[in-house]
């Protein structure tokens, strides 16, 4: 066993293939060892950085981030260990006929590609460790995060040491069907496809669906049952979109070889047929990551259309509105305060009253907040209210939700946060229902949402005003130090904007697309480094092809198509599948729908740039006829 | 006609061709014999194209080689060139008969009369009912005839063969080579044969000897 080690380090090391071959194993594991470390390391900084959402979620959400890129990382390490695989499974029969056992032979191989990881993962490890500290200092994972605390734990050092060179070895040391048409001999065609491979895809998207029924309660908590149907349905989308490339292939094959003519038609057609399952060895990473990413989007696209980051948003974004509460005498004082602060661009004042129900079948909760505003001064606040009238009650919420009934409340004023005692019985006859979102628009930031809305001139308010308190709002442009400018006058704030949750959210977002870059990036870099191999792998075909005067161009159209076709359908499959996962964890979460554009966007770049990185793999096509490589081959 | 004149190739610092002048009539038939590395493969690289000598001239059909590019000479060579190499050298993705058809489709010929002139051929050559077997399940004597009638479907003026039979057994290798030049001679196509095997140079009518990049024996049909 020591020779065939030996042995195998020696190859590594042999003849200038080889040795490009160990020099794009070592940069592969090197790079994939940075990646691995770099985001495990970020994404474990998060842990316990904010409140918005419980420890398990953020687990999982870390886990989720930390196997999203490991994922393709792997998968790339695997393929570029594969590369030239016919040509080292050529010597490594040789050896056998040697006498070298079936055992000793993968030992040889196994160490060739391992030594290579090994020292590519010990340079990455080194990398990493030279790069924390400057990833602290440019806040990639947000404010206050020392090199101390981008370190990965133990763990995680553990596993890329030992995992990415193992991962190399056992993909080399794995038996391969023969993929070469020169290797198969006389075993007949072996490049038929199973269908079973379209199995797992199928079984996915039907597990996918079955948690979409209509039958299951979104309000509630998912059952068990409904969670691991969604996890394993969306992990077999996964593994069947890979699974499923040579089934395509072979019909996109039977398509080009039926409906095409002539030579370019007849080599193309027939190398996909040929080998339908090497396709999926180019495009598996590539496919890896857009499924990943489009499927990430949608599962952000839940963080994004909550209630608290829109706030927050809209807030930071847009205007930021601070709202105190006065005292009847101190109304007036409190908003010129406000008004000289720095930055505030105008600030507007509502007297407030106390609402409470009256009447059991009310839909009013027992007490409310009544916010004394005409339409006028809802429309100044931004945007129009449909429905407001000036002669009658508005109650706030969805159409069709309440059902005001007269006599059903009763107003008071409200001082120091306390109602007094004389109620006044309001008639709800002819309530008009503003529209939750709208109303929300224009005065969305006010601290408890008035569920009333009575206008001043409403019979029996007036008497109410002197004696109850003011809302003071206070609008700024976009930005967040209204609050602390607030507070710093003195003021007690009352309306609360959740900017954690919304840091949360942005830097999972910068994570989501840092990722996404990083996984396009290994897509396709493993894509044009094998798509290269394969081509540089075929030169005894091509130069026999070139002898017999076989223009150059026709060589490089047929590798175009041929690498251009699986990628095309590869990305538009992995897109779509991942655009479905995403869509099936939102409705989950309550009918709200993928992001179409990210997707559209996402499957336009894909193609493109499949189809221009397409082209470069025809640079193994472009060599000219040498003596001395026609000799060799 | 092929025609070197007074052609020159090195390698970096090793002489491949010195002074080589040799020139095969239409119809003629010439084995180019020699050690390994006497220089004869570079001949006939030369000869077909594929490099462009250092030294000299190199004429086909009346056409100088040595001032057309790269593709003119691809072009040249699909046109008016067979070509036969020691493995058949066949595109193994492609059937047997799709490897035949291959000259007529690049030059442009239709499907079906390319097809039937293949399966033609291929009768010929006693491998019709082969014609849709891929090239992994075919012996190599099997595909060697398959690679002969490839190089002949698109009647080139000339074949050029390298080792034809020097991956086959005797038997095949009489065959392979019986069948080539009887079709060479039937259609006056020009016959270069690279070998080292007497036998194979027996068959054709003229021999000629190479040794250290020159030419030891002009024999018929070379110039003087």
């Amino acid at each position: 066993m020591r020779g065939a080690v030996v042995l195998g380090c020696r190859l590594a090391i042999g003849t200038r293939g080889q040795r490009a071959r160990s020099a794009m194993t070592v940069a592969t594991s090197s790079v994939g060892a940075v990646v691995l470390l770099l985001v495990w390391g970020v994404a474990d900084s998060q842990v316990g950085t904010t409140t918005a959402f419980n420890s398990t979620e953020v687990s999982i959400l870390t886990a989720g981030t930390i196997g999203m890129v490991a994922l393709p990382v792997l998968v790339l390490v695997a393929t570029i260990a594969r590369l030239s695989a016919a040509v080292r499974e050529r010597r490594l029969s040789n050896l056998r006929l040697l006498g070298l056992s079936a055992t000793q032979t993968r030992m040889v191989a196994a160490t060739e590609v391992g030594a290579a990881s090994a020292v590519g993962t010990t340079i990455g490890v080194v990398a990493t460790l030279a790069l924390i500290p400057l990833l602290a200092r440019i806040d990639v994972a947000g404010p206050d995060l020392s090199t101390r605390s981008l370190l990965p734990p133990t763990l995680a050092w553990v596993c890329v040491v030992v995992g990415v060179p193992i991962v190399s070895m056992a993909t080399t040391a794995t038996p391969q069907r023969p993929s070469s048409p020169r290797l198969k001999g006389r075993r007949g065609d072996t490049g038929s496809v199973h269908p079973w491979r379209v199995v797992p895809l199928v079984v996915g998207f039907a597990l996918c669906w079955s948690t979409r029924s209509p039958l299951i309660d979104k309000s509630a908590t998912l059952p068990p049952l409904e969670v691991a149907a969604l996890l394993v349905g969306i992990a077999l989308l996964a593994i069947g979109i890979i699974l499923v490339v040579p089934v395509f292939v072979t019909l996109v094959a039977a398509l080009v070889l039926g409906l095409g003519r002539g030579p370019l038609a007849t080599l193309t057609g027939r190398r996909l047929q040929t080998q339908p399952a090497a396709a999926t060895r180019v495009i598996a990473v590539l496919m890896m990551g857009l499924f990943i990413v489009v499927g990430a989007r949608g599962v952000m696209t839940a963080f994004l259309s909550s209630p608290q980051y829109t706030a927050a948003a809209d807030f930071v974004e847009r205007s930021q509105t601070v709202e105190v509460t006065a005292s009847p005498d101190k109304t007036t004082s409190t908003a010129d305060t406000l008004r000289s602060l720095a930055g505030v661009e105008r600030v507007t004042t509502y007297p407030v009253l106390y609402a409470e129900s009256v009447e059991s079948t009310s839909e009013l909760e027992d007490t409310a907040t009544v916010l004394v505003a005409s339409c006028a001064d809802l429309t100044s606040e931004g945007t129009p209210i449909e429905g407001c009238s000036d002669s009658s009650v508005s109650m706030v919420g969805q159409p069709g939700f309440y059902h005001p009934d007269p006599e059903a409340i009763t107003i008071s004023a409200i001082h120091r946060n306390m109602p007094l005692r004389e109620a006044m019985p309001v008639s709800m006859a002819g309530a008009t229902t503003i529209n939750t979102a709208e109303f929300e628009d224009a005065v969305g930031a006010l601290s408890g949402t008035p569920v009333v809305v009575i206008p001043p001139d409403f019979p029996g308010v007036a008497e109410l005003l002197p004696r109850t308190d003011g809302m003071v709002v206070a609008h700024a442009g976009p930005g967040r130090f209204l609050y602390d400018r607030v507070e710093d006058a003195g003021f007690r704030i009352n309306s609360y904007v959740d900017l954690e949750n919304y840091d949360f959210v942005q830097g999972m977002l910068t994570l989501v697309w840092t990722l996404a870059a990083v996984i396009i990036s290994l897509g396709l870099l493993s894509f044009t480094v094998v798509g290269i191999d394969r081509a540089l792998s075929r030169r005894r075909e091509l130069t026999s092809l070139r002898l017999i005067g076989t223009p150059g161009r026709l060589l490089r159209q047929a590798q175009w198509l041929e690498a251009a076709l699986p990628t095309v359908f590869g990305s538009l499959l992995a897109i779509a599948a991942g655009g479905y996962a995403g869509a099936t964890y939102l409705q989950l979460d309550g009918d709200r729908t993928v992001p179409l554009t990210t997707a559209l966007a996402l499957a336009f770049i894909a193609t493109v740039t499949s189809i221009l990185l397409a082209w470069i793999t025809t640079i193994g096509t472009t060599a000219r006829l040498d003596p001395e490589h026609i000799r060799t081959q | 006609m092929l025609e070197a004149r007074h052609v020159g190739l090195s390698y970096g610092a090793t002489r491949a061709l010195s002074d080589v002048s040799l020139r095969i009539d239409r119809g003629g038939s010439v084995a180019l014999m020699g050690a390994s590395g006497s220089g004869k493969s570079s001949l006939l690289h030369c000869l077909a194209g594929v490099v462009v000598p250092d030294e000299g001239e190199v004429v086909v059909g009346g056409i100088e080689l040595t001032g057309l590019s790269d593709r003119d000479r691809s072009r040249l060579r699909l046109e008016r060139m067979g070509v036969v190499f020691q493995f058949g050298d066949l595109v193994p993705e492609l059937t047997l008969l799709e490897n035949v058809m291959l000259p007529l489709q690049l030059l442009g010929h239709r499907s079906g009369p390319a097809r039937a002139r293949g399966l033609d051929l291929l009768g010929v050559l006693g491998i019709a009912e082969l014609a849709n077997s891929s090239t992994g399940a075919v012996s190599g004597g099997q595909a060697q005839r398959a690679a002969v009638a490839r190089a002949m479907i698109h009647e080139p003026a000339m074949v050029l063969a390298d080792e034809p039979t020097g991956a086959l057994d005797s038997i095949n290798a009489e065959a392979i080579l019986d069948a080539l030049v009887a079709m060479t001679t039937s259609t006056g196509t020009t016959l270069l044969v690279v070998t080292h095997d007497n036998l194979v140079a027996s068959h054709l009518q003229t021999m000629v000897t190479m040794h250290d990049g020159s030419i030891l024996s002009p024999a018929a049909g070379a110039p003087a």
